[in-house]
């Protein structure tokens, strides 16, 4: 199973267009996971600090950064998912 | 028949969800297409003092939700879909979305401010790792850090005061324009000893590895400054091509040209809050939607006359 952490929080206004467009990718992929983190947390700032990150919206694919601020493209979501599969295989 | 709006707001800050309430409360189909979160860009306000009637104070995602629970009373249909046309069919105006398109009797575009970019080098590469243009988004990120806050503005003032809250040094840089001396907040952030406000200079380069490590200057004495994050906050207004295309006035700046009653110079079509530049307050956006919605009703009212 590939792990995608979707970073966000409460006041991003980029996030919501974001999570839009990972939900629309990833529709009917079985063998990905979604799991949504609040950077307003002090567990989700932890995590984002644990890997790095310096902003939001962000996409981390099992457990590495891939995609940091808004816009980002669907094509390279795919890809990025791709190069996990590939990985794990 | 294809349904026709009284009224389409495209925007959902406090200028769009108040011409929305207004709109709505009066009875009018009222559709308000939006792009992004609801509020705007009054949700990176990390507090507002000076809406009236919250002697308090909130913060802006606070206030901008109050909004959008009275919009959504009166009955304003909110839909996210993005705008990527405006035309005018003589009897009504037709928003093209990237899912379709809408039908409105008149038109209120309340699509807020783009942000400038410092276009230098490093900007760009670093975008991310470093360099950030929403304080309240990724400040959280910079604990014990040293950040610069690069912008002149209000919005400037008030976010630099904001990072010292987590972050262990903030290099305030308004570049060679400098900071009005009318901020409420500017006193406390001279005094705040983690602050360093470095004026009469533009920064010329943002710098870095994996991350940003300093930002450099040209023509002063501080040539390089270390730092962890850059922040940019300048505020521009620029008009999409959106409205360019739709034939909408804009003055140099980009700011859509409207008279006393929001009007646009095209008929049926207003414009408020921070895109046609008067204010730049929750408090004049508000008041901008208020008589945007006033004047389209009007319209409405006569059947489609000034």
């Amino acid at each position: 199973m590939i792990k995608i952490e979707y970073f966000h929080n409460p006041v991003c206004p980029y996030c919501p267009a974001a999570k839009s467009l990972l939900t629309k990718v990833i529709e009917g992929l079985s063998d990905v996971e979604v799991v949504d983190v609040d950077t307003y947390t002090e567990e989700g700032i932890k995590r984002g600090m644990a890997l790095s990150l310096m902003a939001v919206p962000a996409v981390a694919i099992n457990g590495v950064v891939k995609l940091t601020g808004w816009p980002f493209e669907a094509e390279d979501l795919l890809a990025y998912i791709d190069e996990a599969r590939v990985k794990q295989r | 028949m294809e349904k026709v709006w009284d009224v389409i707001v495209i925007g959902a800050g406090p200028a769009g969800l108040t011409a929305g309430i207004y709109a709505a409360r009066h009875g009018h189909s009222t559709l308000l297409l939006h792009n992004g979160k609801i509020g705007g860009r009054a949700l990176e306000a990390h507090m507002i003092e000076n809406y009236p009637g919250f002697p308090q104070g909130m913060t802006g995602a606070e206030l901008m939700e109050l909004f959008h629970q009275q919009a959504s009373r009166f009955g304003v249909e909110f839909r996210h879909e993005t705008v990527i046309g405006l035309a005018d069919a003589g009897d009504h105006r037709i928003v093209s979305t990237r899912g379709g398109y809408h039908q409105g009797k008149t038109v209120i575009l309340a699509t807020g401010i783009q942000r400038k970019q410092l276009s230098i080098p490093g900007e760009m590469e670093f975008k991310g790792r470093g360099v950030s243009y929403c304080a309240i988004c990724d400040g959280p990120f910079f604990k014990d850090k040293i950040v610069a806050v690069i912008g002149s503005g209000h919005e400037a003032v008030a976010d630099a005061l904001h990072l010292t809250d987590t972050a262990k040094k903030v290099y305030a840089i308004p570049g060679a324009k400098g900071y009005s001396e009318s901020y409420a907040e500017l006193p406390v952030l001279r005094s705040n000893p983690k602050v360093e406000i470095i004026e009469g200079h533009d920064i010329s380069e943002i710098s870095g590895n994996e991350f940003v490590t300093n930002i450099k200057f040209t023509g002063s004495s501080v040539e390089k400054l270390d730092v962890d994050g850059v922040f940019i906050l300048l505020e521009h207004v620029s008009t999409s091509n959106i409205l360019v295309e739709a034939g909408i006035d804009a003055d140099e700046g980009g700011c859509v040209i409207v008279d006393r009653g929001q009007h646009t110079n095209l008929p049926g079509v207003y414009a408020a809050g921070d895109c046609s530049c008067t204010g730049w307050q929750v408090v004049t956006a508000a008041g901008d939607g208020a008589k945007a919605a006033l004047s389209a009703m009007k319209y409405l009212k006569q059947g489609g006359t000034r």
